[in-house]
């Protein structure tokens, strides 16, 4: 268990030093395996999942919790990569490493300079970083690789807030994972 | 420089990481064809993801077949007698179709068509998805050593799912066609409007290169056209939900797939198709009447006046049957004189698998065109009259065995029962199954007139041939019964006639009308058949006839029809005047049963 305080010059949450999580091996390799096979397996019989971005999810979890932009980029890669070898042969390597390397960036940086432990801000980041996740993503389709792709403002904010909501119960699930 | 990366040492490792991705990506997109690599951690990812989730799913099956199958068992005993009555139903559906179908294996083999055939499947079970909302591939649970290869097609039996995009060893992916780079050779099925099915990036499927001067329905099925060469022709894909006019002159056609895409549990693997001309061997061979009655034209003649009035509901050879009159051909029947070779006396029925060659035999009419057999009438105890039809079909027994008793008791003498080559006995149902059993009575009354009755079954079990038809005007009742699948008779048809499929169907004869069945193509010889009555007669008296008066195999339809045995040749007859046929010990007749008429 390993806690460490950070004091950081441009933050802007009221506390003096904003804590710095790390979490055992074990937690590392199997919650970002299991949400990406949770992702692969359960639309099978849910057929709304597919709007429901887990591994999205655990990137910024353990981006805002190591607050480290560095390990939270390596990670948004090698989720958004292992997303990537199970969603088709049409689908170039890479696009959600992309995605969830950037996301992962901002996250850890964004959780140095705030407090991320709120659950209201864990609800907006969330929200936000789901449309910026589409966003990216639609613009690698569509931009670089010349795919067929289509943005509906609509359907994107209903899933933003469908995974925001999701997300609340899933960081706190995770919390309990911490290692402070 | 050394502050200089250590102030953007994140965004550099950053700026290094997406590099990398993006180099990576543009090497895919550069060589698609060259994944080695990319195949690589394909392979590992799917191999070390899919025995969890076929551990899950297998679990998850296990206690869900053991609920089901054991202790969740409401309801069941109803939905298996309502599940039995919807196999009888289809039972029915099948034979009428069955008639169908042959005739288009006929109609096919003349024609060199080649059919292609689904000849082996490999079940397979749904693991898992991309589970991203822009690629919509699955994963099953069988790959290339269970003999999975790329590009098989991927059905269930509502649908069309998609095809295999890649094998594993012990899974593989397959593309449905509700993604985006899915592409399927579709038809409209009943316009045969070709195009082709493609999924949208928001999971709908339209079918696509259909111009926009055509004219396509909502509601409209959708099959396969074969034209991609994956998926077999004919298979369903789906239903036209929305027609918009599209870009480019081409409509917009949407369709929602017939197999639940969103919801798959087992899908089918078509691992082998075979190409091959339809089968033909069971359906005996190809006459060339058949030939002649697919290709040539028809000259349509209005039904003689002598053709029964009540007959409305088909029209065609069920008029003519039933008054012994003609339908299309020259008229004959009863009342009128066959004038062709090859065609029986009392009435010609118009069409092969005319739905109207019921009644046709019913009134001792033929069934079909090509040589159309007379009813064997006069000969007294030969309950079996009416034309086949079509050789094996032993179906629609009603018809040409109620035929015999239109026929007769109108004939004074008797209607030849030649006429046809391999037709004798089974009128042809293009309805269902339906089966009877006449069996005339001759009852020498006095000074060698012999008074003819007539018990009639009519095996019913269908809705056809088997309806009670009621003729208006008295003489003649039918009944049925409800009978067993064998044709044997439960119904009676006292002293009489008509009887009619959907409609009424009155037999009525011009009296002193004559037929006269032309020589068979045997040789046999013509038969005269004078009606003496107007009307549905419940007794009639008939003269022996001198003339000899062909033999054919009595009872029932069913047995008649097979003695044709699909070979086109007709039983060898046996010349028995009918003064010689055993009297009937029952003087009253009544309903038998097939199997103990004393005829036989």
């Amino acid at each position: 268990m390993t806690t460490r305080s950070m004091a950081f010059r441009g933050s802007f949450t009221s506390r003096e030093q904003v804590a710095v999580y790390e979490f055992s091996w074990p937690v590392t390799v199997v919650i970002p395996l299991a949400a990406v096979f949770i992702q692969a397996f359960i639309p099978v019989e849910v057929r709304f999942l597919p709007v429901i971005d887990l591994p999205m999810m655990v990137v910024i979890f353990f981006a805002v919790a190591r607050r480290n932009p560095i390990s939270g980029s390596i990670t948004g890669a090698i989720i958004g990569l292992m997303q990537d070898t199970l969603a088709g042969p049409h689908h170039p390597l890479g696009m959600y490493g992309i995605c969830n390397t950037i996301i992962g960036f901002a996250a850890s940086s964004l959780g140095v300079k705030i407090d991320v432990e709120n659950p209201g801000t864990r609800f907006l980041i969330t929200y936000i970083f789901f449309i910026v996740h589409q966003g990216i993503y639609y613009g690698i389709a569509h931009g670089l690789l010349r795919q067929t792709a289509e943005w509906s403002w609509s359907h994107v904010a209903l899933s933003a807030l469908a995974n925001a909501l999701l997300a609340l119960f899933l960081f706190a699930l995770l919390d309990k994972l911490k290692q402070k | 420089m050394e502050t200089f990366l250590g102030r953007y040492r994140n965004l550099i490792v950053l700026a290094a990481i997406l590099f990398a991705q993006l180099i990576g990506l543009a090497v895919q997109v550069k060589l698609p064809s060259q994944q080695g690599q990319t195949r690589l951690i394909r392979f590992w990812a799917v191999a070390a993801i899919t025995p969890f989730e076929k551990a899950v799913v297998h679990t998850q099956n296990w206690v869900r077949d053991t609920w089901r199958g054991y202790l969740y068992l409401h309801g069941v005993r109803r939905e298996n007698r309502q599940l039995r009555a919807q196999i009888e139903r289809m039972k029915l559906d099948e034979m009428r179709l069955n008639e169908d179908a042959k005739m288009a294996r006929r109609i096919q083999a003349l024609l060199a068509f080649k059919e292609q055939y689904v000849e082996d499947t490999v079940a397979a079970q749904v693991i898992g998805t991309s589970g991203s909302d822009q690629s919509r591939v699955l994963y099953i649970d069988k790959g290339s050593r269970d003999g999975i290869k790329g590009d098989m097609a991927v059905i269930t039996p509502t649908g069309i799912v998609g095809k295999v995009v890649q094998v594993f060893p012990e899974s593989s992916q397959v593309l449905p066609i509700n993604d985006q780079l899915s592409g399927v050779g579709a038809a409209l099925k009943d316009t045969r409007l070709q195009g082709i099915l493609k999924g949208a990036p928001n999971g709908t499927t339209t079918l696509q290169y259909v111009m926009a001067d055509e004219k396509v329905e909502p509601g409209e099925e959708v099959i396969t056209s074969g034209g991609d060469r994956i998926f077999p022709k004919g298979l369903p894909v789906g239903k036209v939900v929305s027609v918009e006019p599209g870009k480019d002159l081409f409509l917009n056609i949407r369709i929602v797939p017939t197999a639940r895409l969103d919801r798959l549990e087992e899908v089918l693997v078509v691992t082998k198709i075979t190409e091959k001309p339809p089968d033909t061997k069971d359906l005996g061979p190809i006459r060339a009447a058949d030939i002649l009655a697919a290709r040539l034209p028809t000259y349509q003649t209005p039904p003689p006046p002598a053709a029964m009035a009540g007959n409305v509901a088909t029209g065609v050879a069920n008029a003519a049957g039933a008054a012994g009159g003609t339908a299309t051909t020259p008229p004959a029947g009863a009342g009128g004189t066959a004038a062709r070779p090859n065609v029986g006396a009392a009435g010609i029925a118009a069409r092969p698998n005319s739905g109207a060659a019921n009644v046709a035999g019913a009134a001792g009419g033929t069934a079909t065109t090509p040589a159309g057999a007379a009813g064997t009438a006069a000969r007294p105890n030969v309950g079996a009259a009416g034309i086949a039809a079509r050789p094996n079909a032993g179906t629609a027994n009603a018809a040409g065995t109620t035929g015999g008793a239109a026929t007769t008791p109108t004939a004074a003498g008797a209607a030849s029962a030649a006429g046809r080559l391999n037709g004798v006995g089974a009128g042809s149902s293009s309805s269902t199954a339906t089966a009877g059993v006449q069996t005339r009575t001759a009852t020498p009354v006095a000074n060698g007139v012999t008074k003819l009755s007539t018990t009639t079954g009519v095996n019913s079990g269908t809705r056809s041939a088997g309806t009670v038809a009621t003729p208006p005007n008295g003489g003649a009742s039918t009944q049925n019964g409800a009978v067993s699948s064998n044709g044997t008779a439960s119904a009676t048809q006292r002293n009489s006639v008509a009887k009619g499929t959907s409609s009424t169907a009155t037999p009525r004869v011009q009296p002193g009308s004559t037929a006269i069945s032309a020589a068979s193509s045997d040789g046999d010889s013509a038969a005269t058949a004078t009606s003496t009555q107007q009307r549905p007669i419940k007794k009639v008296i008939v003269e022996p006839d001198p003339l000899p008066v062909r033999k054919v195999p009595a009872g029932t339809a069913n047995s008649a029809a097979p003695s044709n045995n699909g070979t086109g040749l007709t039983p060898k007859p046996v010349q028995k005047p009918p003064q010689q046929a055993a009297p009937n010990p029952n003087p009253a007749p009544t309903s038998q049963p097939e199997g103990t008429n004393p005829q036989r």
